[in-house]
């Protein structure tokens, strides 16, 4: 086949839009590797008000605690999830460990609110107290929803690894669960590892030649 | 530096290059088709168990129950399925609408690359067949997929429900593999250049909800391919003539294509006009009659056969006034922005997640189509098409056979509209998978046919890789941004 085509510059450009859009896509992807281990329950709803605290206990099973989710708004969308205080405390409810706001769960899942932080290396086995507190605007809704489950607030505790590629590890073991043999593990990673290699390669020549 | 040079100068060559494409389409298939839980694909559990039926002893000497009709949208587990497969949902937990996994609440997962329900599930201790009646199965399971699916459903009959279930989603992406290397043909047809055939190929090949589609245990899998040998067949008529050749690849493609669905149908039409066309060309150009009168003649034979043929299929009941409001009705019913909406996303794969790419990525490309209309414009009307597009009688071809597929999916939505007083087929992106390869064609061209109109320097490079470029990372965000993060975490 013959070289034809546009000018380098171009072709260089179209190679920096795809390596940087890549960036952004592993990026984004490492950044929402992280574990739950149980399931959401969804009981019927509480309200709390404007400076109300409601309380719930958890333990940790893991090490690495760096999320909680928790079900809000009753079915409805919340229009300001920052108004949504929380707080992390150790088992008596008293020493803050970590606080802040929630945020919609970046899936968008229905009633899923997330409140991420700086993870807890030492938090297996440990109890923790998750203090939610609502701090509305005025264009806020009075109220605000939690779900509850075993008259707790319905919420689950959300792990992640050392390091990345313990995080990919576990994603690719909860990826083979249910899988013939030929699509677990090590085939998982040759398929997954080969596309994406083949695929990068292909497109750079294509551009290129 | 000569083995380099050496490398470099295979990497250029196009049966590399389209062996390359064919290897990651498929390679793509089995990353899909293992990310994506079992009977999570369209109306999956049914297909399987079409196939499950199909595989049966013909003698059913086991007692059955008579458990009346299923609701649409209920569990897996109420549907008269066989034992294996809802038990299976059940112990993978899913237990939520139709054929879906409940995500958050059930998805439960282990340490290890082993379910903790697998091994119960692997020993085979449900029956493989359905004892409840009447049994639900798609097309009555006449399809050909279905029978062909049976055939590696019995072969693995010993196997557990995971391997013969994921077995035949293989199957379903070999068939897509197959189809992408039609596609690749079609366009070295109508006279694209060998590096634009390869990359408009590619792009293709990556269409996030096209992709993910080959994947399922679905007959719209093989629908797919008989279209795509339908037009490839039409194609070398209109490039050669008709000969044995592309009369035989257009009638079994169309034979086929109906023995899998009942779309195929609209191939009859298709051919129908396609044949009177040449026929038309060849015999005007021999006898002493205006040709206008002979494009009357077979215009008009045309829709004879076609409505002859089709009637059964065409919501035509009552005098012309009925049919005239039915019509009206019908058509205020989907005058709806939403359900065109809807169509298109479907169409796309963007997941309804509400992120900023969700929300603003179905503008952006029909932004890129509106331009490219365009262009379709200044290709049919101009005296003088660019080198390095092909020629107008395969656009007007492509673009009839997206007028008919359109004509046959809406015809098929008014009749369940007449009959059931509802819509409820409704028009999922999905039933427009046949005609993708042409519609991503065309739009490649108008905007080819744009640039070559602003800019006297070809740009159609430029726009052909950035398609490429923009489909694969669209690709990658709905696979590692979404899809990933939906089932596992």
């Amino acid at each position: 086949m013959k070289i034809t085509g546009f000018k380098f510059s171009k072709k260089i450009f179209l190679l920096l839009i795809l390596a940087i859009f890549l960036i952004f896509i592993f990026l984004r992807f490492g950044k929402e590797l992280i574990f739950f281990e149980k399931s959401l329950q969804k009981n019927s709803p509480i309200k709390i008000s404007k400076g109300q605290e409601l309380s719930g206990k958890f333990e940790s099973t893991r090490a690495n605690l760096t999320q909680v989710e928790i079900l809000l708004g009753g079915g409805k969308k919340l229009t300001n999830p920052t108004a949504v205080k929380v707080k992390l405390a150790d088992e008596n409810c008293s020493k803050i460990i970590r606080e802040g706001s929630v945020d919609p769960s970046y899936l968008k899942r229905k009633d899923i609110y997330e409140f991420r932080f700086s993870k807890i290396a030492d938090s297996k086995g440990k109890k923790y107290c998750l203090i939610l507190g609502y701090a509305p605007q005025e264009s806020d809704a009075k109220n605000l929803q939690v779900y509850t489950s075993n008259g707790k607030p319905a919420m689950r505790a959300v792990y992640t690894n050392n390091n990345i590629w313990q995080n990919i590890d576990e994603l690719s073991q909860r990826v083979s669960q249910y899988k013939p043999f030929f699509l677990k593990h090590y085939f998982l990673w040759v398929i997954f590892l080969s596309f994406i290699i083949f695929s990068i390669f292909l497109i750079i020549v294509l551009i290129l030649i | 530096m000569k083995n380099f040079q050496q490398f470099k100068d295979f990497c250029k060559k196009s049966h590399f290059l389209l062996f390359l494409i064919l290897a990651i389409f498929f390679l793509k298939g089995l990353a899909l088709l293992t990310v994506i839980p079992i009977f999570n694909g369209y109306d999956e559990a049914r297909h399987y168990n079409t196939i499950q039926y199909l595989a049966e002893s013909k003698e059913k000497n086991w007692p059955t129950i008579e458990k009346g009709k299923t609701n649409e949208g209920d569990l897996v587990q109420r549907f008269n399925y066989s034992e294996e497969i809802k038990k299976t949902a059940e112990k993978i937990r899913c237990v939520g609408g139709e054929d879906k996994c409940n995500l958050y609440e059930n998805n439960l997962f282990i340490q290890g690359s082993y379910g903790q329900n697998e091994k119960e599930i692997n020993s085979r201790p449900w029956k493989q067949y359905n004892d409840e009646y009447p049994v639900n199965i798609a097309s009555s399971g006449k399809s050909l997929y279905h029978k062909l699916g049976a055939i590696i459903e019995k072969l693995l009959s010993e196997k557990s429900i995971l391997t013969r279930f994921y077995t035949l989603r293989i199957f379903s992406v070999l068939f897509g593999t197959i189809t992408i290397l039609i596609f690749y043909l079609i366009l070295r047809n109508i006279g694209f250049s060998k590096k634009h055939n390869l990359i408009l190929t590619a792009i293709i090949s990556f269409q996030p909800h096209f992709s993910f589609y080959y994947t399922y245990i679905n007959y719209d899998c093989l629908l797919i391919l008989f279209f795509a040998t339908f037009v490839l067949g039409a194609i070398l008529s209109l490039k050669n003539g008709i000969n044995w050749k592309n009369l035989t690849l257009m009638i079994a493609s169309i034979f086929f294509g109906i023995w899998v669905k009942g779309t195929a149908y609209i191939l009859l039409a298709v051919f129908v006009f396609l044949i009177s066309f040449l026929t038309y060309k060849k015999l005007s150009k021999k006898t002493n009659v205006r040709a206008v009168y002979w494009l009357y003649f077979f215009l008009a034979i045309s829709f004879f056969i076609i409505t002859v043929t089709l009637e059964r299929y065409l919501p035509l009941i009552g005098n012309f006034n009925e049919i005239a409001g039915s019509f009206f009705r019908y058509f205020m019913k989907n005058a709806d922005f939403g359900l065109i909406l809807l169509s298109s996303k479907t169409y796309w794969g963007t997941l309804p997640f509400g992120n900023w790419i969700s929300d603003n990525l179905i503008n952006i490309i029909w932004l890129i189509q509106f331009i490219s209309i365009i262009g379709l414009f200044l290709f049919i009307f101009s005296k003088k098409k660019p080198e390095f597009l092909p020629e107008k009688k395969y656009v007007i071809f492509f673009i009839l056979m997206i007028l008919a597929l359109q004509a046959g999916i809406r015809l098929a939505d008014w009749q369940y509209f007449v009959q059931n007083g509802k819509l409820e087929l409704q028009t999922p992106g999905r039933y427009f998978f046949p005609n993708i390869a042409l519609h991503i064609t065309l739009v490649f061209i108008d905007l080819g046919m744009i640039s070559k109109t602003l800019k006297k320097e070809n740009y159609f490079d430029f726009i052909l890789s950035s398609g490429l470029v923009l489909m694969f990372i669209l690709f990658m965000h709905n696979l590692f941004n979404l899809l990933l993060l939906d089932f596992y975490l």
